[in-house]
């Protein structure tokens, strides 16, 4: 298919209302041509919507939404060059493994010969490493190798966008990691565009290299993963992506210093155009210890629990007139003496370069 | 209450008792038609007393059909012509083969097989014209569905009551006339009161309702007398003596013969 | 402990079962036995049962041949008639409807049954009698129109009859069916219309299935139908049965012909349930 477009999908003010509610407001959105964007947010945030925008299963009540630079309005999905990967996978109970993977290219006119639909099925089927499983009934399959019949289904096609709902969140947690990578695997070495949706945060940026964050329809932040963790563009996306600790404060001098609810000032990372602020400070960068460190925002607490994870630990501390903190700890960068118990008292630290500032009426 | 054709089979089967006369003072053997009585008797025994009686013949529409019909060769004939569609004969092998032979010119209670097979003929080759084989044709006659259909006496006068354009025909070859028994049970526990029931029922007093509920013809003068002129001169519940001398009564071996069951077997499956 | 429990779980289950049990045992298989006995007798010199051990009602069974092909041709044309009519309905109500009209639409589908088909049946002698239909049709210069006892009014009246029997089991197969399926195959390229018949009818077969082999069965032992809206000119299997037990009293032979439709039964009810297994796969069938 000649190339139309750099992008292999585009959203052009793209509206979708189901009666009176809408799900998706506005959005204008660019997929480059081999991008892995993952459609990240809260159960009806508007992603899923979106990505059935793209597969055809649902039509934008305003806008556009175009595939290799082909407006797609009114086209089916039959007729549209995506495939897609269904939550739960949406295997054909009624055929084997084989016949399900057949299927799309069974469909493809003009026909493909026999001898070469059964050469394709089987390299998808090696691609997914289900060789051998070819005459399994969908019912004998472990969810993880209905998820590699799904996607051998979707890819065989050769789709030039792959569509993913929430392809992994019937697996167990072990599995779930193994599929991320070879989900990646895959997108790049098919080069194909892969579009995620995910209510995953950790899901979303460990494989994509957009996240494109919604919220009530609309988009909150789109960007590479490691841009939308460390700059979240407004408190839902800080909130949403990754853990977030508040801190209520009023600005003062003009802007350059947060005056904090229990009456200690920081110098503001960013200037806020508003008095109430509400700083944000992931739990990795705090420090956690006994002693009160020099310089930086420091406040005394103390520990309410502590939540063992192996190579890393949290802590709840409650920090008397600033409520109740979460703190990552990484072991192996803390001090045998660092190691607190709930009961000790401990103090915080940390940048309040690190810190971010949003105005409090977003909260 | 058997019919005439069952007495000879249920005495065969010790099913009934010769009746008592003496206990039944009240039934009057010299009012009685011996028409009907003589079916009653086996041997010169009296089983069985007439309750009422009655005929098969054929009721037409005679607003839908021109044609003037007078006999069982005309029926059959009109079935296949003018009534084409139109007609039907009763779903019951006694009167709808017995009606066949008797518009062949053989008896009503014919088993003989060449007879029957002609019997057979016609029927098959009727059948297609039919509208219905059906012993229920009250429904399609008055719905005007059906415009010819062989007919008893009850039904017969209770249609051209309600429609005066429906007629009622015996036919002038022959046809079949029935009569209806009272008897009792030889194991009846309580045989008293059933030759007390009987003797109320031979009261010509009460016979005349019995008639008057049911409409099909009594047997006994004494019960005529006491009947309203509208019903006496009804010529479909009381024909002319001359029109019931070519009936024929069923018989037993007609209404069991294994042959009439299997040919009308035949007929209603081709 | 554990056997008294075991003992107390095994009374229950029987508690449970042996009404329903001993129902069927007195007023199916006791008759049923009986029947069998029968088929094996001689028919009296005056009509019923005579004892006697003899296949002859079963070589006779020719006898009335026509009217086990009349059966066996009326009921999987009026099977079929009844699935063409019931699946576009069934189809409708499961995949098409809105939940709230569908509770309404699946009722009426049920309503009819608060009323004997007998009566249904005779209602619709009326409605094609000739002070029905063929009535109006005079107004607009049609006369003498006869609609009533004819093949197209026994299988219109048959249709009407088993209709819901067919939508039922139907609707729920396809209540049942996961509509991602359906967009599935859109999504691999399936036209609607291969959609249908790649994933949507095999899905549903079960419940077609189902559906057939009710009414097949029922059609099998169908008498009322034909005799009302066909004028008795057909002869089914239900018509030989009322003949023989009803007017010549040939209990033997109408045994043998009810022992023998028992068979066809089983035999439809066996290639129907392989069937439907083979194409649906064996998780999906609920057959019956």
């Amino acid at each position: 298919m000649a190339s139309a477009s750099t992008n292999d999908i585009e959203f052009r003010s793209v509206t979708k209302n189901y009666g009176p509610v809408t799900a998706v407001k506005d959005i204008n959105l660019n997929v480059p041509k081999g991008a892995f964007l993952a459609l990240l947010g809260p159960s009806g945030c508007g992603k899923t919507t979106c990505l059935r925008m793209i597969g055809g299963f649902e039509q934008p009540s305003e806008g556009a939404v175009l595939i290799d630079g082909r407006e797609m309005n009114g086209v089916p999905a039959y007729r549209r060059p995506v495939n897609m990967v269904f939550q739960h996978y949406a295997l054909f109970p009624h055929f084997n493994v084989e016949q399900n993977v057949a299927y799309g290219l069974k469909q493809m006119r003009p026909r493909i010969a026999a001898g070469d639909i059964d050469r394709r099925v089987a390299e998808a089927l090696e691609m997914v490493r289900l060789d051998g499983f070819a005459k399994r009934r969908i019912y004998e399959m472990s969810g993880g190798q209905q998820q590699r019949v799904a996607l051998a289904r979707a890819l065989v096609n050769r789709p030039s966008v792959l569509l993913l709902d929430e392809p992994l969140a019937a697996l167990d947690k072990k599995l779930r990691s193994a599929m991320q990578i070879e989900l990646q695997t895959l997108q790049r070495d098919l080069g194909i565009t892969f579009v995620l949706v995910t209510h995953d945060q950790e899901e979303a940026l460990s494989m994509a290299d957009i996240v494109c964050v919604m919220s009530a329809g609309r988009i909150r932040q789109l960007g590479a993963p490691q841009e939308v963790y460390d700059h979240p563009a407004d408190l839902f996306v800080a909130d949403f992506v990754g853990k977030t600790n508040r801190i209520e404060a009023k600005l003062e001098a003009g802007g350059a210093t947060l005056r904090l609810a229990d009456g200690s000032a920081i110098p503001a990372s960013k200037p806020v155009a508003t008095d109430e602020a509400i700083v944000a400070i992931r739990p990795e960068a705090i420090r956690l210890s006994r002693e009160r460190v020099a310089n930086g925002a420091s406040f005394q607490g103390v520990v309410t629990h502590r939540i063992f994870l192996g190579s890393s630990a949290e802590y709840a501390v409650n920090v008397p007139g600033l409520g109740d903190f979460l703190v990552t700890a990484d072991r192996s960068t803390m001090n045998e003496s660092d190691l607190v118990a709930p009961g000790d008292a401990v103090f915080l630290g940390f940048d309040p370069a690190a810190a971010h500032v949003f105005p409090a009426s977003t909260a | 209450m058997p019919t005439n054709y069952t007495i000879s089979t249920y005495h065969k089967l010790g099913l009934i008792d010769e009746l008592d006369l003496s206990k039944v003072p009240n039934f009057s053997q010299k009012t009685e038609n011996p028409r009907f009585t003589k079916e009653g008797r086996i041997d010169g025994k009296t089983y069985a007393v007439p309750k009422n009686w009655g005929t098969t013949g054929f009721a037409t529409n005679t607003s839908k059909l021109k044609a003037k019909l007078t006999s069982w060769k005309d029926f059959f004939e009109i079935v296949q012509t003018e009534a084409d569609g139109r007609g039907m004969v009763h779903d019951y092998q006694l009167t709808t083969i017995g009606s066949a032979l008797v518009s062949l010119g053989y008896g009503f209670n014919s088993i003989k097989p060449e007879e029957l097979a002609k019997a057979e003929e016609l029927l098959i080759k009727v059948k297609p014209h039919l509208f219905a084989i059906n012993s229920d044709y009250q429904p399609a006659m008055r719905a005007t569905d059906a415009w010819l259909t062989m007919c008893w006496t009850n039904d017969g006068a209770q249609l051209n009551r309600d429609m005066p354009e429906i007629s009622y025909t015996l036919g002038k070859d022959g046809g079949e006339i029935w009569t209806d028994y009272y008897a009792i049970p030889k194991d009846a526990p309580n045989k008293a009161a059933g030759y007390a029931l009987l003797n109320y029922l031979m009261d010509p007093n009460n016979a005349v309702k019995e008639h008057l509920a049911n409409g099909a013809p009594t047997t006994d003068s004494r019960v005529i007398a006491l009947l309203p002129k509208e019903i006496t001169s009804n010529k479909i519940v009381y024909p002319d003596e001359a029109s019931l001398t070519p009936l024929e009564f069923g018989a037993a071996v007609t209404l069991t013969d294994p042959g009439r069951a299997e040919l009308m077997a035949r007929f209603k499956s081709a | 402990m554990t056997l008294t429990a075991q003992v107390k779980k095994r009374l229950v289950t029987i508690a449970l079962v042996a009404p329903a049990s001993l129902w069927l045992f007195v007023f199916l298989v006791l008759p049923f036995i009986a029947i069998i006995v029968f088929a094996f007798g001689e028919r009296g010199p005056v009509g019923g049962y005579q004892p006697a051990f003899t296949f002859e009602q079963f070589a006779n069974l020719g006898a009335r041949a026509a009217a086990f092909v009349n059966t066996l041709v009326l009921a999987p044309i009026g099977a079929a008639a009844c699935l063409l009519v019931a699946y576009p309905v069934a189809y409708y109500l499961a995949i098409k409807a809105s939940p709230q009209r569908r509770l309404l639409l699946v009722s009426l589908v049920v309503v009819p049954f608060w009323t004997s088909l007998l009566v249904r049946t005779y209602a619709w002698m009326y409605i094609l009698g000739a002070r029905g239909i063929p009535h109006l049709l005079e107004y607009i210069g049609f006369d003498n129109v006869r609609l009533l006892n004819t093949p197209g009014a026994v299988l219109l009246g048959i249709v009407y009859g088993y209709l819901p029997l067919m939508i039922m089991p139907i609707y729920v197969s396809l209540e049942k069916l996961d509509r991602r399926l359906l967009e599935a195959s859109a999504d691999l390229g399936a036209h609607p219309i291969s959609t249908f018949f790649g994933v949507t009818l095999p899905l549903s077969l079960p419940g077609v299935m189902t559906g057939i082999a009710l009414v097949t069965i029922l059609l099998l032992g169908e008498y009322l139908i034909p005799q009302l809206l066909g004028g008795g000119k057909v002869f089914f299997i239900g018509n030989a049965l009322v003949d023989l037990f009803l007017q010549s009293r040939n209990w033997p032979f109408g045994s043998a012909i009810a022992v023998t439709l028992v068979a066809v039964v089983v035999v439809v009810l066996l290639v129907a349930m392989r069937i439907a297994w083979r194409i649906a796969g064996t998780r999906q069938v609920d057959l019956v």
